[in-house]
């Protein structure tokens, strides 16, 4: 993966929030998953888009006008989905993780995280 | 279920660029529990998304040349070539330049429709350009005269840029970003 095509930090999370959230991606659900997965950061709806947008330039993600609703006003939502690019993405960002985590474990014991959350 | 007042969304719409209003505002809508928390939410989103369709829908290069192209209009335009001696020589044309640009900017923001044709980019280059003379005439002439270009420079420097900026254009036509086909089910 080039440099411009790889994964910020909070593009992993929304990328991992539509991996989990599957046919019920919007703004809305973005946002809380991401929520979810950024505790204890605070995710703005605003972010949500501008990452989505980002991403969906990229050819990660890939959006579509759904059936308006009568809780959205009647309006319509546009619901996101992951493309195999994105899954890709995702998976080299995880790997990366795991590595990480698997040395930061390796000299600070299998209970680091625990402990430094404390 | 409680929803926005009317009013609020028809401001809040408004505010919004046309590529992702319908979404966004139904986001808010499903997200409403107050007026305030509305106006909040409505308040914090609106600048990224315009922000979001500016970054797609302008091209760095092009955006570029269009700036250079739009100062040296207005150097052009000029009479008088700018003196070494005068501390404002530069900023002069630069002050009508910027106002085009972020005039041309938020066009480009809230630019609707994915096959832009002629006409509209030929009418945001058009207002672009008035918006950067009427600078000069409005706020300069009250405010900063030893600021404002000199007699006919704002109107021959705008018609030059207008030609400059259409010609690049249709060399360099925009291409449009838009989130996805604004498809709906049938």
């Amino acid at each position: 993966m080039s440099r411009s095509d790889s994964l910020g930090v909070f593009e992993q999370v929304v990328l991992t929030a539509l991996l989990t959230l599957r046919d019920n991606a919007y703004g809305v659900t973005i946002r809380e998953k991401a929520e979810q997965l950024a505790h204890p950061k605070r995710v703005s709806i605003g972010a949500v888009y501008v990452t989505l947008d980002r991403l969906e330039e990229k050819g990660l993600v890939s959006s579509r006008l759904s059936d308006p609703t009568p809780e959205r006003g009647g309006r319509a939502k546009r619901c996101y989905r992951l493309e195999p690019s994105g899954r890709r993405a995702l998976l080299d960002a995880a790997v990366t993780a795991k590595r990480i985590w698997d040395s930061a474990a390796d000299v600070w014991g299998k209970n680091w995280a625990k402990n430094g959350a404390k | 279920m409680a929803h926005p007042p009317e009013i609020a969304e028809d401001a809040v719409g408004w505010l919004l660029p046309p590529a992702c209003r319908e979404e966004v505002l139904g986001d808010l809508c499903e997200r409403y529990v107050n007026g305030a928390q509305y106006a909040v939410n409505a308040l914090t989103v609106a600048p990224r998304v315009i922000l979001s369709q500016i970054r797609r829908n302008t091209d760095a290069w092009v955006f570029l040349l269009t700036a250079c192209g739009i100062y040296c209009s207005f150097v052009a335009g000029s009479v008088d070539l700018p003196s070494y001696n005068d501390p404002y020589a530069l900023t002069r044309f630069a002050i009508p330049t910027i106002v085009a640009l972020l005039v041309l900017l938020l066009r480009n923001g809230y630019a609707d429709s994915e096959a832009r044709r002629l006409r509209a980019i030929t009418l945001d280059i058009a207002i672009a350009m008035g918006a950067a003379s009427g600078t000069q005439l409005l706020l300069l002439a009250a405010r900063r005269p030893d600021l404002m270009l000199h007699q006919w420079c704002p109107s021959e420097g705008t018609a030059i840029g207008w030609l400059f900026i259409i010609l690049l254009r249709a060399i360099f036509p925009p291409e449009m970003r838009l989130p996805a086909p604004m498809q709906r089910p049938d």
